[in-house]
């Protein structure tokens, strides 16, 4: 597999991810399921992820409600007259009233996403916190470093490698833990508790991933 | 003898073992515990696993046969996930090490199954990426499939960290492990997964699933119930290091680093019916992280060890001299013989068997210790009793007087009772071997009575430390004195 192969396929799986993550109607379980196959054929398989990433997608493959499933969405993830069970919602979980609480954090994030040169839309998800969006903005910097392994601009290469490692490693990776953990403790239905296995599987190895490959590209 | 692993494990998953049927290796008619596929140009093309018909579900667990330079370990590693099969829990055995041998290629094919066996599945915290080959300008066009090894976990509930151990700390060679705040932060980008903080730590916290003890243990019990040889060795090699020509009678055991073994991991075989335990350094490779010298020093207390209880020495090696001694006679592998404590119970159960003379050796690098304690300075606090992770020191009250008990079978010489004595040098550890004392049973170190309240009789502190206090009050503060010695808090 070369490396800008690699990089896309990183790509297309925080994509599959962030959509997955999004309300469950039908023609989004059609494109995810269909998704799915072209990212395995894309080589899932070699990395250590990919035994969980399996369990997800036979759980997507074999989905036979999808109003069940879009009821067990509002459970976890929506409903609630306090708190959401498991809010998807990086302030929920890192929020600091000792440093400004949730203002200050959006605040961060969305200095965060001008620095990386991208702005947000929020029309689906509601807030430029939410999960789904800092996994298209992880996709959105693979894109990038897929097209600069394909242009052999190795030194800016080393530049995206050190954005998102330090982007995963801040923002989403820092919080999926804690919405996995959350997923099991409610019990979760098979495809969600599978999708934050499979997420957390991912999001965990391409922190290390993106580690060894940034300390050798910047050693060769 | 019974010995480990000769059981069913209930509930266990199926095992299957594929062998490369390719050269002109024997290859057995079965295989001990598993169901066998032959399968040809397996090496070669490893996607062919796909097309055999393993029933079993996510829990299979495999045993591969393959030959040693013709097949990449991460093409390997692919196509068993492309089986919803988790590569750490396989097994490879090299094919050629059989040398010819049917007989031999049934045993240690016996041997990796009943490992195997034990594998607990890991999770992604515990699996450690590595990409083949240094970075070159050739690798940075391709990456060639990843490799995955077992990385340690800390299991908090078991760690006793927040009571002050951290030997794991210091033993790390990478520096991966930190201690703060009462609890072990660690650095997966730096470990090496060497393993030594699996065979250091004194509650068995940490975990490798590729390390197991339970599995290493039944892997020599499958070797020695199964080989056909007059005596069975056991060879530890590391995970990295290729499998030498091993004479006849002698059969590897893969751990992630030699440098993780102890005098208890060489010594325990010994009890299970092998004759001989040669541990092999890395070789030409080499860690660089000192892991050789631990290893030397570790082969050195066991050889030492065995020369006190046996008079021969020559059963515990680093390097491979010819098949394997006799078993030793009569004896029987203690309970958690690969576990924090097994040192101990290995030694009593071999000087237990064989002639054991009154002798007291020094050990520098045996987890055996003998705790003193000074009568002199010691206000029995006992503060050492309670941080010891082992319970090898435990404190009681016994009608007024406390006694601070020193079991030598449990001690592991970590060293934390030493460290956190508030009375500098009140406690000492001597590492090493105390014939015949280690197996004496529980002793008590320190008797002290307690002084009780004037007006409610209930107890107020150790009588030597209200010593300790009016040493430090002096005659300036004597009304104090008096009032802290002779009524307990509630009454004062």
């Amino acid at each position: 597999m070369e490396w800008h192969e690699v990089a896309r396929l990183r790509q297309g799986l925080y994509r599959f991810f962030g959509a997955a993550l999004l309300p469950p109607d039908l023609e989004r379980l059609r494109l995810l399921q269909a998704a799915a196959g072209t990212l395995d054929d894309m080589g899932v398989d070699a990395f250590a992820f990919a035994r969980s990433w399996r369990r997800f997608t036979d759980a997507l493959t074999t989905v036979e409600d999808p109003i069940a499933l879009g009821s067990d969405y509002i459970r976890l993830f929506e409903a609630g007259v306090g708190d959401v069970p498991v809010p998807l919602f990086e302030s929920a979980y890192r929020a600091d009233a000792r440093s400004g609480g949730t203002g200050a954090l959006l605040a961060s994030i969305r200095r965060r996403y001008a620095d990386l040169g991208l702005e947000p839309d929020t029309g689906v998800t509601g807030g430029i916190d939410h999960l789904s969006i800092e996994l298209e903005t992880m996709a959105a910097l693979c894109a990038r470093e897929a097209e600069a392994w394909e242009t052999g601009a190795e030194a800016r290469v080393a530049t995206l490698l050190a954005q998102e490692r330090s982007f995963l490693a801040d923002h989403p990776g820092a919080w999926i833990p804690k919405v996995t953990d959350r997923l099991h403790a409610m019990k979760a239905d098979r495809f969600y508790r599978a999708l934050g296995d499979a997420l957390h599987a991912f999001t965990h190895h391409d922190r290390e991933f993106l580690a060894v490959l940034e300390a050798g590209v910047g050693t060769a | 003898m019974s010995l480990p692993g000769s059981e069913e494990l209930v509930g266990a998953p199926p095992v299957f073992a594929i062998l490369c049927d390719d050269h002109d290796t024997p290859l057995p008619p079965k295989v001990e515990g598993a169901r066998l596929f032959l399968a040809g140009g397996l090496c070669g093309a490893p996607v062919r696993i796909q097309e055999l018909p393993l029933d079993g579900g996510d829990g299979v667990r495999l045993v591969l046969g393959l030959h040693p330079g013709e097949f990449e370990l991460g093409a390997v590693q692919t196509a068993l996930r492309r089986i919803g099969v988790d590569p750490l829990g396989v097994e490879i055995v090299d094919l050629p090490a059989a040398s010819g041998s049917a007989d031999r290629l049934t045993t240690l094919l016996a041997g990796a199954v009943a490992r195997v066996r034990r594998f607990p599945g890991a999770t992604p915290e515990e699996t450690k990426l590595r990409i083949p080959g240094a970075f070159s300008r050739r690798a940075l066009l391709r990456m060639e499939a990843p490799v995955y090894i077992g990385a340690p976990r800390i299991d908090p509930q078991a760690c006793v960290a927040g009571t002050g151990c951290h030997v794991c700390v210091p033993a790390c060679p990478a520096g991966a492990l930190t201690f703060a705040s009462g609890s072990i932060a660690y650095d997966k980008e730096t470990c090496i997964a060497c393993g030594i903080c699996v065979t250091t730590c004194t509650t068995g916290a940490v975990r490798n699933p590729t390390a197991v003890p339970e599995g290493v243990a039944d892997q020599i019990a499958a070797y020695v119930r199964t080989s056909q040889d007059p005596a069975v060795g056991v060879v530890y090699i590391c995970r990295d290091g290729a499998i030498p020509p091993l004479p006849e009678g002698m059969y590897p055991v893969r751990v992630p680093c030699t440098g993780m073994l102890t005098v208890g991991w060489l010594l325990a075989p010994l009890t299970m019916g092998a004759g001989t335990v040669v541990a092999l350094p890395c070789g030409t490779v080499g860690c660089g992280l000192g892991n050789e010298e631990r290893l030397a020093g570790v082969v050195g207390d066991a050889a030492t060890i065995l020369g006190v209880v046996e008079a021969v020495a020559g059963r515990v090696g680093h390097r491979l001299v010819g098949p394997p001694s006799p078993p030793l006679p009569d004896l029987e592998m203690p309970e958690d013989a690969f576990g924090p404590a097994g040192e101990a119970a290995v030694v009593a159960a071999l000087a237990s068997s064989l002639a054991a003379p009154e002798a007291e050796i020094a050990l520098g690098s045996a987890r055996l210790g003998w705790v003193t304690i000074d009568e002199a300075v010691c206000t029995a606090c006992t503060r050492c009793a309670q941080v010891c992770p082992t319970d090898a020191l435990a404190h009681r009250d016994v009608d007024g007087t406390i006694e601070i008990d020193f079991d030598p079978m449990l001690c592991v010489a970590c060293g934390t009772c030493v460290e956190v004595c508030p009375e500098s040098g009140a406690n000492e550890l001597w590492r090493g071997l105390r014939w015949p004392d280690l197996v004496a049973g529980p002793q008590v170190l320190r008797r002290e009575t307690t002084a009780t309240c004037e007006v409610c009789g209930g107890p107020i502190a150790p009588s030597a430390m209200l010593d300790r206090i009016a040493a430090m009050l002096g005659d300036e503060h004597a009304a104090t004195l008096k009032l802290i010695s002779r009524r307990c808090l509630r009454c004062r």
